[in-house]
Protein backbone atom coordinates (compact mmCIF):
# COMPACT_ATOMS: atom_id res chain seq x y z
CA UNK A 1 0.00 0.00 0.00
CA UNK A 2 2.46 2.44 0.83
CA UNK A 3 4.63 1.44 -2.28
CA UNK A 4 1.23 2.32 -4.58
CA UNK A 5 1.54 5.87 -2.85
CA UNK A 6 4.82 6.72 -2.98
CA UNK A 7 4.64 5.74 -6.83
CA UNK A 8 1.56 7.96 -7.31
CA UNK A 9 3.99 10.32 -6.17
CA UNK A 10 6.29 9.57 -7.80
CA UNK A 11 4.42 9.97 -11.15
CA UNK A 12 2.97 13.58 -10.22
CA UNK A 13 6.13 14.88 -9.77
CA UNK A 14 7.08 13.23 -13.27
CA UNK A 15 4.19 15.05 -14.43
CA UNK A 16 4.27 18.66 -13.02
CA UNK A 17 8.25 19.30 -11.94
CA UNK A 18 7.93 21.27 -8.82
CA UNK A 19 11.08 22.53 -7.03
CA UNK A 20 12.83 20.06 -5.18
CA UNK A 21 12.29 21.39 -0.71
CA UNK A 22 15.34 23.59 -0.87
CA UNK A 23 14.51 26.01 -3.44
CA UNK A 24 11.20 26.20 -2.59
CA UNK A 25 12.14 27.02 1.14
CA UNK A 26 14.85 29.66 -0.97
CA UNK A 27 12.11 31.12 -2.50
CA UNK A 28 9.75 31.64 0.39
CA UNK A 29 13.01 33.71 1.68
CA UNK A 30 13.03 35.47 -1.48
CA UNK A 31 9.26 36.39 -1.08
CA UNK A 32 9.98 37.44 2.61
CA UNK A 33 12.64 40.04 0.99
CA UNK A 34 10.17 40.96 -1.79
CA UNK A 35 7.26 41.86 0.55
CA UNK A 36 9.36 43.64 3.02
CA UNK A 37 10.25 45.99 0.45
CA UNK A 38 6.93 46.66 -0.71
CA UNK A 39 5.59 47.13 2.79
CA UNK A 40 8.59 49.78 3.77
CA UNK A 41 7.94 51.96 0.88
CA UNK A 42 9.60 50.90 -2.16
CA UNK A 43 8.72 51.36 -5.73
CA UNK A 44 8.46 47.94 -7.44
CA UNK A 45 10.59 48.04 -10.35
CA UNK A 46 13.31 48.00 -7.24
CA UNK A 47 11.86 44.85 -6.14
CA UNK A 48 11.45 43.16 -9.00
CA UNK A 49 15.38 44.19 -9.92
CA UNK A 50 16.31 42.71 -6.65
CA UNK A 51 14.65 39.30 -6.69
CA UNK A 52 15.81 38.90 -10.12
CA UNK A 53 19.59 39.54 -8.86
CA UNK A 54 19.49 37.13 -6.32
CA UNK A 55 18.15 34.51 -7.98
CA UNK A 56 20.35 34.50 -10.33
CA UNK A 57 23.02 34.46 -7.22
CA UNK A 58 21.42 31.59 -6.08
CA UNK A 59 21.69 29.85 -9.22
CA UNK A 60 18.46 29.97 -10.92
CA UNK A 61 17.93 30.11 -14.53
CA UNK A 62 15.09 32.50 -14.57
CA UNK A 63 13.20 34.34 -12.45
CA UNK A 64 10.01 35.81 -13.10
CA UNK A 65 8.49 38.29 -10.89
CA UNK A 66 5.25 40.38 -10.78
CA UNK A 67 4.72 42.74 -8.35
CA UNK A 68 2.02 45.19 -7.28
CA UNK A 69 1.19 47.07 -3.86
CA UNK A 70 -1.04 44.55 -2.82
CA UNK A 71 0.23 40.78 -4.15
CA UNK A 72 3.34 39.34 -4.89
CA UNK A 73 4.14 36.78 -7.29
CA UNK A 74 7.47 35.07 -8.23
CA UNK A 75 7.86 32.03 -10.51
CA UNK A 76 11.94 30.59 -9.94
CA UNK A 77 13.07 28.06 -13.09
CA UNK A 78 16.25 26.04 -11.88
CA UNK A 79 18.69 24.78 -14.36
CA UNK A 80 17.45 21.04 -13.94
CA UNK A 81 14.44 21.87 -15.10
CA UNK A 82 12.13 22.08 -11.75
CA UNK A 83 9.56 25.04 -11.64
CA UNK A 84 8.48 26.52 -8.06
CA UNK A 85 6.28 29.28 -7.98
CA UNK A 86 4.79 31.45 -4.83
CA UNK A 87 2.52 34.13 -3.92
CA UNK A 88 2.41 36.52 -1.60
CA UNK A 89 -0.51 39.19 0.00
CA UNK A 90 1.51 42.26 1.34
CA UNK A 91 -1.19 44.45 2.80
CA UNK A 92 0.15 44.70 6.01
CA UNK A 93 -0.46 48.51 6.83
CA UNK A 94 3.26 48.71 8.02
CA UNK A 95 5.26 51.66 8.98
CA UNK A 96 7.13 52.86 6.04
CA UNK A 97 10.84 52.52 7.50
CA UNK A 98 13.41 52.94 5.50
CA UNK A 99 16.48 52.12 7.89
CA UNK A 100 14.71 48.29 6.96
CA UNK A 101 14.83 49.25 3.14
CA UNK A 102 18.29 50.24 3.28
CA UNK A 103 19.61 47.61 5.04
CA UNK A 104 17.61 44.99 2.94
CA UNK A 105 19.50 46.84 -0.02
CA UNK A 106 23.02 45.81 1.79
CA UNK A 107 21.93 42.63 2.44
CA UNK A 108 20.87 41.34 -1.11
CA UNK A 109 24.26 43.40 -2.54
CA UNK A 110 26.17 40.95 -0.22
CA UNK A 111 24.18 38.20 -1.43
CA UNK A 112 24.71 38.53 -5.10
CA UNK A 113 28.06 39.66 -4.68
CA UNK A 114 29.38 35.98 -2.64
CA UNK A 115 26.28 33.96 -2.19
CA UNK A 116 25.79 32.70 1.68
CA UNK A 117 23.94 29.78 3.04
CA UNK A 118 20.36 29.41 3.84
CA UNK A 119 20.36 29.43 7.64
CA UNK A 120 22.35 32.39 7.36
CA UNK A 121 20.19 33.63 4.86
CA UNK A 122 16.77 33.12 7.48
CA UNK A 123 18.71 34.53 10.37
CA UNK A 124 19.57 37.64 8.49
CA UNK A 125 16.49 38.50 7.14
CA UNK A 126 14.76 37.48 10.84
CA UNK A 127 17.04 40.44 11.72
CA UNK A 128 16.11 42.69 9.77
CA UNK A 129 12.40 42.22 9.71
CA UNK A 130 12.07 42.31 13.69
CA UNK A 131 14.05 45.68 14.01
CA UNK A 132 11.29 47.93 15.08
CA UNK A 133 11.66 51.82 14.58
CA UNK A 134 12.31 52.98 17.80
CA UNK A 135 9.22 55.06 18.51
CA UNK A 136 10.66 57.37 20.35
CA UNK A 137 12.21 58.57 17.33
CA UNK A 138 9.47 58.98 15.26
CA UNK A 139 7.33 60.83 18.34
CA UNK A 140 9.89 63.46 17.71
CA UNK A 141 10.10 63.49 14.18
CA UNK A 142 6.29 63.87 13.91
CA UNK A 143 6.59 66.97 16.43
CA UNK A 144 9.62 68.54 14.63
CA UNK A 145 7.51 67.88 11.58
CA UNK A 146 4.35 69.14 12.54
CA UNK A 147 5.52 72.35 14.47
CA UNK A 148 8.08 73.52 12.16
CA UNK A 149 5.38 73.48 8.91
CA UNK A 150 2.78 74.77 10.86
CA UNK A 151 5.56 77.68 11.11
CA UNK A 152 6.79 77.10 7.69
CA UNK A 153 3.50 77.89 5.96
CA UNK A 154 2.75 81.19 7.75
CA UNK A 155 1.78 80.23 11.42
CA UNK A 156 2.93 82.17 14.49
CA UNK A 157 5.69 80.64 16.88
CA UNK A 158 2.57 79.43 19.48
CA UNK A 159 0.65 77.85 16.42
CA UNK A 160 4.32 76.10 15.64
CA UNK A 161 3.89 74.95 19.53
CA UNK A 162 0.42 73.98 18.92
CA UNK A 163 0.77 71.78 16.23
CA UNK A 164 3.65 69.98 17.69
CA UNK A 165 1.52 69.53 20.71
CA UNK A 166 -1.47 68.09 18.26
CA UNK A 167 1.21 65.82 16.53
CA UNK A 168 1.65 63.79 19.76
CA UNK A 169 -2.24 62.96 18.91
CA UNK A 170 -1.70 62.10 15.85
CA UNK A 171 1.28 60.18 16.91
CA UNK A 172 -0.94 58.00 19.52
CA UNK A 173 -3.40 57.16 17.24
CA UNK A 174 -0.77 55.84 14.54
CA UNK A 175 0.61 54.12 17.19
CA UNK A 176 -2.16 52.49 19.27
CA UNK A 177 -5.48 53.07 17.24
CA UNK A 178 -3.94 52.13 13.54
CA UNK A 179 -3.66 48.21 14.69
CA UNK A 180 -7.24 48.17 15.44
CA UNK A 181 -8.32 50.86 12.04
CA UNK A 182 -6.86 48.58 9.48
CA UNK A 183 -8.65 50.46 6.45
CA UNK A 184 -6.96 53.22 5.98
CA UNK A 185 -9.54 55.98 4.69
CA UNK A 186 -11.12 55.34 7.45
CA UNK A 187 -8.46 55.88 9.97
CA UNK A 188 -7.29 58.74 8.46
CA UNK A 189 -10.74 59.97 8.22
CA UNK A 190 -10.83 59.51 11.91
CA UNK A 191 -7.44 60.40 12.45
CA UNK A 192 -8.16 64.25 11.03
CA UNK A 193 -11.53 64.63 12.63
CA UNK A 194 -10.41 64.34 15.72
CA UNK A 195 -7.29 66.32 15.82
CA UNK A 196 -9.78 68.99 13.50
CA UNK A 197 -12.44 68.85 16.52
CA UNK A 198 -9.59 69.44 19.38
CA UNK A 199 -7.85 71.91 17.32
CA UNK A 200 -10.88 74.07 16.86
CA UNK A 201 -11.58 73.12 20.68
CA UNK A 202 -7.87 75.23 21.04
CA UNK A 203 -8.83 77.94 18.71
CA UNK A 204 -11.59 78.86 21.08
CA UNK A 205 -9.69 79.11 24.02
CA UNK A 206 -6.03 80.19 22.85
CA UNK A 207 -5.03 82.75 20.39
CA UNK A 208 -3.85 80.38 18.22
CA UNK A 209 -4.76 80.51 14.02
CA UNK A 210 -6.69 77.64 13.93
CA UNK A 211 -5.67 76.88 9.85
CA UNK A 212 -1.93 77.04 10.36
CA UNK A 213 -2.33 74.53 13.41
CA UNK A 214 -4.05 72.22 11.01
CA UNK A 215 -2.32 72.82 7.98
CA UNK A 216 1.02 71.72 10.05
CA UNK A 217 -0.80 68.37 11.08
CA UNK A 218 -2.28 67.57 7.96
CA UNK A 219 1.13 67.82 6.35
CA UNK A 220 1.71 64.49 8.62
CA UNK A 221 -1.17 62.47 7.41
CA UNK A 222 -0.46 63.67 3.44
CA UNK A 223 0.46 60.80 1.56
CA UNK A 224 3.42 62.27 -0.36
CA UNK A 225 4.85 58.98 0.06
CA UNK A 226 2.47 57.20 -1.99
CA UNK A 227 1.87 59.55 -4.65
CA UNK A 228 5.70 59.83 -4.99
CA UNK A 229 6.50 56.52 -5.78
CA UNK A 230 2.85 56.22 -7.70
CA UNK A 231 4.39 58.93 -10.39
CA UNK A 232 7.75 56.88 -10.38
CA UNK A 233 6.01 53.63 -10.52
CA UNK A 234 4.14 54.82 -13.49
CA UNK A 235 6.47 56.97 -15.55
CA UNK A 236 9.27 53.27 -15.37
CA UNK A 237 6.58 51.37 -16.85
CA UNK A 238 4.57 49.96 -13.79
CA UNK A 239 1.62 51.68 -14.61
CA UNK A 240 -1.02 48.89 -13.17
CA UNK A 241 0.73 50.03 -9.78
CA UNK A 242 1.09 53.51 -10.24
CA UNK A 243 -2.26 53.98 -10.59
CA UNK A 244 -3.80 51.36 -7.87
CA UNK A 245 -0.71 53.75 -5.77
CA UNK A 246 -2.69 57.09 -6.95
CA UNK A 247 -5.86 55.86 -6.87
CA UNK A 248 -5.28 54.64 -2.85
CA UNK A 249 -3.41 57.91 -2.09
CA UNK A 250 -6.09 60.60 -3.75
CA UNK A 251 -8.92 58.27 -1.35
CA UNK A 252 -6.61 58.75 1.78
CA UNK A 253 -5.85 62.36 0.46
CA UNK A 254 -10.12 62.68 0.50
CA UNK A 255 -10.28 60.76 3.87
CA UNK A 256 -7.74 63.63 5.47
CA UNK A 257 -9.44 66.30 3.69
CA UNK A 258 -13.60 65.58 5.01
CA UNK A 259 -12.23 64.85 8.32
CA UNK A 260 -10.61 68.11 8.42
CA UNK A 261 -13.06 69.95 6.79
CA UNK A 262 -16.18 68.43 9.43
CA UNK A 263 -14.40 69.14 12.20
CA UNK A 264 -14.28 72.99 10.93
CA UNK A 265 -18.17 72.85 9.86
CA UNK A 266 -18.60 71.25 13.61
CA UNK A 267 -16.13 73.93 15.76
CA UNK A 268 -17.65 77.06 13.98
CA UNK B 1 11.99 83.94 4.50
CA UNK B 2 14.74 82.91 6.49
CA UNK B 3 11.98 81.53 9.16
CA UNK B 4 11.08 79.26 5.71
CA UNK B 5 14.39 77.92 5.02
CA UNK B 6 15.17 77.55 8.43
CA UNK B 7 11.56 75.34 8.62
CA UNK B 8 11.60 73.87 5.76
CA UNK B 9 15.02 71.94 6.88
CA UNK B 10 13.60 71.34 10.18
CA UNK B 11 10.68 70.05 9.29
CA UNK B 12 12.80 67.37 6.59
CA UNK B 13 14.34 66.52 9.51
CA UNK B 14 11.45 65.89 11.20
CA UNK B 15 9.95 63.46 8.47
CA UNK B 16 13.47 61.87 8.15
CA UNK B 17 13.18 60.94 11.72
CA UNK B 18 9.48 59.53 11.30
CA UNK B 19 10.44 57.52 8.23
CA UNK B 20 13.36 55.94 10.12
CA UNK B 21 15.91 56.97 7.82
CA UNK B 22 19.60 54.83 8.25
CA UNK B 23 21.48 57.82 11.16
CA UNK B 24 24.18 58.63 8.63
CA UNK B 25 21.02 59.47 5.70
CA UNK B 26 19.45 61.79 8.34
CA UNK B 27 21.43 65.27 7.40
CA UNK B 28 21.99 64.63 3.94
CA UNK B 29 18.07 64.13 3.44
CA UNK B 30 16.86 67.51 5.48
CA UNK B 31 19.56 69.45 3.61
CA UNK B 32 17.89 68.27 0.34
CA UNK B 33 14.53 69.38 1.50
CA UNK B 34 16.14 73.13 2.88
CA UNK B 35 18.18 73.02 -0.24
CA UNK B 36 14.34 72.18 -2.71
CA UNK B 37 13.14 75.42 -0.83
CA UNK B 38 15.83 77.65 -1.76
CA UNK B 39 15.81 76.57 -5.21
CA UNK B 40 11.87 77.19 -5.40
CA UNK B 41 12.39 80.65 -3.56
CA UNK B 42 15.15 81.71 -6.28
CA UNK B 43 12.73 80.60 -9.48
CA UNK B 44 10.25 82.09 -8.18
CA UNK B 45 11.77 85.33 -7.76
CA UNK B 46 12.36 85.52 -11.42
CA UNK B 47 9.24 83.46 -12.67
CA UNK B 48 6.30 84.87 -10.81
CA UNK B 49 4.43 81.27 -11.04
CA UNK B 50 3.37 78.07 -9.36
CA UNK B 51 4.66 74.97 -12.07
CA UNK B 52 7.89 76.36 -13.32
CA UNK B 53 9.08 77.29 -9.56
CA UNK B 54 7.76 73.21 -8.49
CA UNK B 55 9.07 71.73 -11.35
CA UNK B 56 12.96 73.13 -10.73
CA UNK B 57 12.52 72.21 -7.60
CA UNK B 58 11.66 69.09 -8.02
CA UNK B 59 14.20 68.56 -10.77
CA UNK B 60 17.14 69.59 -8.12
CA UNK B 61 15.37 67.39 -5.37
CA UNK B 62 15.49 64.16 -7.58
CA UNK B 63 19.18 64.79 -8.79
CA UNK B 64 20.13 65.54 -5.29
CA UNK B 65 18.85 62.09 -3.97
CA UNK B 66 20.51 60.38 -7.15
CA UNK B 67 23.61 61.68 -6.28
CA UNK B 68 23.57 61.24 -2.44
CA UNK B 69 22.06 57.78 -3.54
CA UNK B 70 25.73 57.40 -5.21
CA UNK B 71 28.03 58.71 -2.61
CA UNK B 72 26.51 57.23 0.38
CA UNK B 73 25.79 53.68 -1.72
CA UNK B 74 21.99 53.49 -0.06
CA UNK B 75 18.08 53.69 -2.23
CA UNK B 76 17.76 56.78 -3.48
CA UNK B 77 14.40 57.83 -2.80
CA UNK B 78 14.77 57.97 0.68
CA UNK B 79 16.55 61.08 0.12
CA UNK B 80 13.87 62.01 -2.63
CA UNK B 81 11.20 61.61 -0.52
CA UNK B 82 12.49 63.90 2.34
CA UNK B 83 13.50 66.36 -0.13
CA UNK B 84 10.02 66.85 -1.68
CA UNK B 85 8.30 67.54 1.93
CA UNK B 86 8.72 71.65 1.64
CA UNK B 87 6.86 71.38 -1.62
CA UNK B 88 3.83 69.06 -0.55
CA UNK B 89 0.74 70.94 -1.19
CA UNK B 90 -0.60 71.14 2.85
CA UNK B 91 -1.46 74.75 2.43
CA UNK B 92 -2.94 75.43 -0.83
CA UNK B 93 -4.93 71.64 -0.31
CA UNK B 94 -6.42 72.98 2.85
CA UNK B 95 -7.52 76.85 1.53
CA UNK B 96 -9.08 74.93 -1.47
CA UNK B 97 -11.04 73.28 0.85
CA UNK B 98 -12.04 75.35 3.22
CA UNK B 99 -13.13 78.07 0.56
CA UNK B 100 -15.42 75.68 -0.97
CA UNK B 101 -16.89 74.82 2.29
CA UNK B 102 -17.56 78.62 2.58
CA UNK B 103 -19.38 78.22 -0.95
CA UNK B 104 -16.75 80.59 -2.86
CA UNK B 105 -15.93 79.11 -5.44
CA UNK B 106 -14.00 81.48 -6.96
CA UNK B 107 -11.50 81.29 -4.02
CA UNK B 108 -11.15 77.40 -4.04
CA UNK B 109 -10.59 77.22 -8.14
CA UNK B 110 -7.56 79.62 -7.61
CA UNK B 111 -6.21 77.18 -4.75
CA UNK B 112 -7.42 73.93 -6.26
CA UNK B 113 -5.62 75.12 -9.62
CA UNK B 114 -2.15 75.82 -7.22
CA UNK B 115 -2.41 72.56 -5.54
CA UNK B 116 -2.86 70.99 -8.86
CA UNK B 117 -0.04 72.73 -10.55
CA UNK B 118 1.83 71.95 -7.14
CA UNK B 119 1.29 68.21 -7.64
CA UNK B 120 2.24 68.04 -11.62
CA UNK B 121 5.10 70.34 -11.02
CA UNK B 122 6.84 67.30 -8.63
CA UNK B 123 5.52 64.50 -10.69
CA UNK B 124 7.03 65.93 -13.50
CA UNK B 125 10.15 66.79 -12.29
CA UNK B 126 10.65 63.49 -11.12
CA UNK B 127 9.83 61.26 -13.66
CA UNK B 128 12.30 63.33 -16.02
CA UNK B 129 15.28 62.58 -13.95
CA UNK B 130 13.65 59.33 -13.36
CA UNK B 131 14.29 58.85 -17.34
CA UNK B 132 16.98 60.28 -17.24
CA UNK B 133 19.08 58.53 -14.84
CA UNK B 134 17.87 55.26 -16.94
CA UNK B 135 19.30 56.52 -20.08
CA UNK B 136 22.89 57.90 -18.88
CA UNK B 137 22.68 54.39 -16.85
CA UNK B 138 22.86 52.13 -19.78
CA UNK B 139 25.18 54.78 -21.97
CA UNK B 140 27.74 54.20 -19.04
CA UNK B 141 27.61 50.29 -18.92
CA UNK B 142 27.54 50.37 -22.61
CA UNK B 143 30.59 52.18 -22.45
CA UNK B 144 32.03 50.19 -19.77
CA UNK B 145 31.41 47.00 -22.22
CA UNK B 146 33.22 48.56 -25.23
CA UNK B 147 36.32 49.59 -23.02
CA UNK B 148 35.97 45.60 -21.77
CA UNK B 149 36.41 44.46 -25.75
Amino acid sequence: MADKIRRCEQMQQMDMPQGNAADVRMLDMFMDIGAMMIRNGSEVKRVEDTLRRMGAAYGAERMDVFAITSTLVCTMNMPDGTVCSMTRGTRDGAKTDFWKLERINALSREYCKEPFGMDELKCRIDEIEQAAAPRLTVCVGSVLAAGTLAVFFGGSILDGVAAAVFAVGIWLMQVYFAPICTNNILFNFLCSFVTGVLIGLAGHVLPIHEDKVMIGDIMLLIPGLALTNAVKDMFVGDTITGSLRLVESVLWAAGIACGFALAVFICR
Amino acid sequence: MAVQIVTALLGSLGFALMFNLGRRNVIPAAINGMCTWIVYILVRNIIDDVFIPSLSASLWAAIYAEIAARVMKAPANQYLIVGLIPLLPGAPLYYTLSAAFDSDWEMAKNFGNNTLLFVLGIAVGISLICGFDDIIRKVCKRFKEREKC
